[in-house]
């Protein structure tokens, strides 16, 4: 009796199975591209944009956007970009985690250091895009940028 | 509807709602199974093709009330996989969306909130379990 209904059961497990691997290939099949599993072992993360004074200026404006300040405390605290949160990109471990978990997943994110010579932005973004987050920016021009298009920065 | 088939009925259209955006773009799905850091890579793509079509085939036989049980253990069976990949994380504090209901690796996603709601999916198996009645097929 036991046996009979471990019997039945496994049945109807492979056939559920069979259903769902027949509908997968078969709608995969129907699609204009359809997928790889190669394509899908090593799906490529989303590229990190770079945007320009005349874009954070627009998003900062309309309050669009999640900045970044991937500097270090010391900097950040002498003066940053209005709203900015910190995130040192030497950050490592449980501090790096504790500041991501803080992070907005609803807005864009952009990402800012000192300038064109300042490789920190690219490196938090790297970081967040690995953990997920897919609308990452970096602002290149940095602090340098955003001080030469007249802007305040905020001192803490 | 008589009160004994809400469960299964719950818990189906809960997990055909869930798999319809992975179906959708499993290519998103499969980025989001990379950043849990769990399966191997080799892994990663037959899961991501297949799981959405799992959830959706097992929901749809608790909707219709066919194959009952075996779609409840099935299911249960994954609601403790991915309580064990949510707990994992956790554990490692590796903040990851949770592509439960969207493939949008962005999403706001609380684990811990995330596990509890598997926690009372499962609750809920467990009584669609308690009140099946015989099945169609």
């Amino acid at each position: 009796m036991k046996f009979g209904r471990m019997t039945g059961f496994l049945v109807k497990a492979i056939l559920i199975l069979a259903i769902a691997g027949g509908l997968a290939v078969a709608f995969n099949t129907a699609r204009l591209k359809p997928y790889t599993f190669a394509e899908l072992n090593n799906p490529q993360p989303p590229e990190i944009a770079e945007i320009v004074t005349a874009d954070l200026l627009a998003g900062f404006a309309s309050g669009s956007f999640f900045i970044i300040d991937a500097r270090s405390d010391m900097e950040f605290s002498m003066g940053h970009v209005p709203g900015a949160m910190s995130i040192p990109s030497s950050l490592e471990g449980e501090f790096f985690s504790a500041k991501v978990a803080q992070v907005s997943r609803g807005l864009p994110i952009v990402i800012y250091c000192d300038g064109l010579e300042c490789g920190k932005s690219l490196i938090v973004a790297k970081r967040l895009v690995e953990l997920g987050f897919r609308s990452v920016s970096v602002y290149t021009e940095g602090i340098d940028g955003w001080l030469g298009a007249g802007m305040d920065l905020e001192a803490q | 509807m008589e009160f004994r088939s809400w469960p299964r009925t719950i818990l189906g259209i809960v997990f055909i709602v869930a798999s319809l955006d992975k179906i959708a773009d499993p290519l998103a799905f499969a980025e989001i199974i990379k950043n849990y850091q769990i399966l191997p890579e080799i892994m990663v793509g037959p899961v991501a093709f297949f799981l959405p079509w799992l959830e959706f085939v097992c929901g749809a036989m608790l909707v219709c009330g066919i194959f009952i049980d075996t779609a409840v253990v099935i299911l249960v069976a994954m609601l403790l996989v991915f309580i064990a990949a949510l707990s994992a994380n956790l554990y490692r504090g590796i903040d990851v969306a949770c592509g439960c209901f969207s493939t949008d690796a962005s999403s706001a996603s609380d684990m811990q909130m995330t596990v509890v709601r598997d926690v009372v999916l499962l609750l809920i198996a467990g009584l669609a379990l308690k009140f099946r009645r015989s099945e169609i097929i």
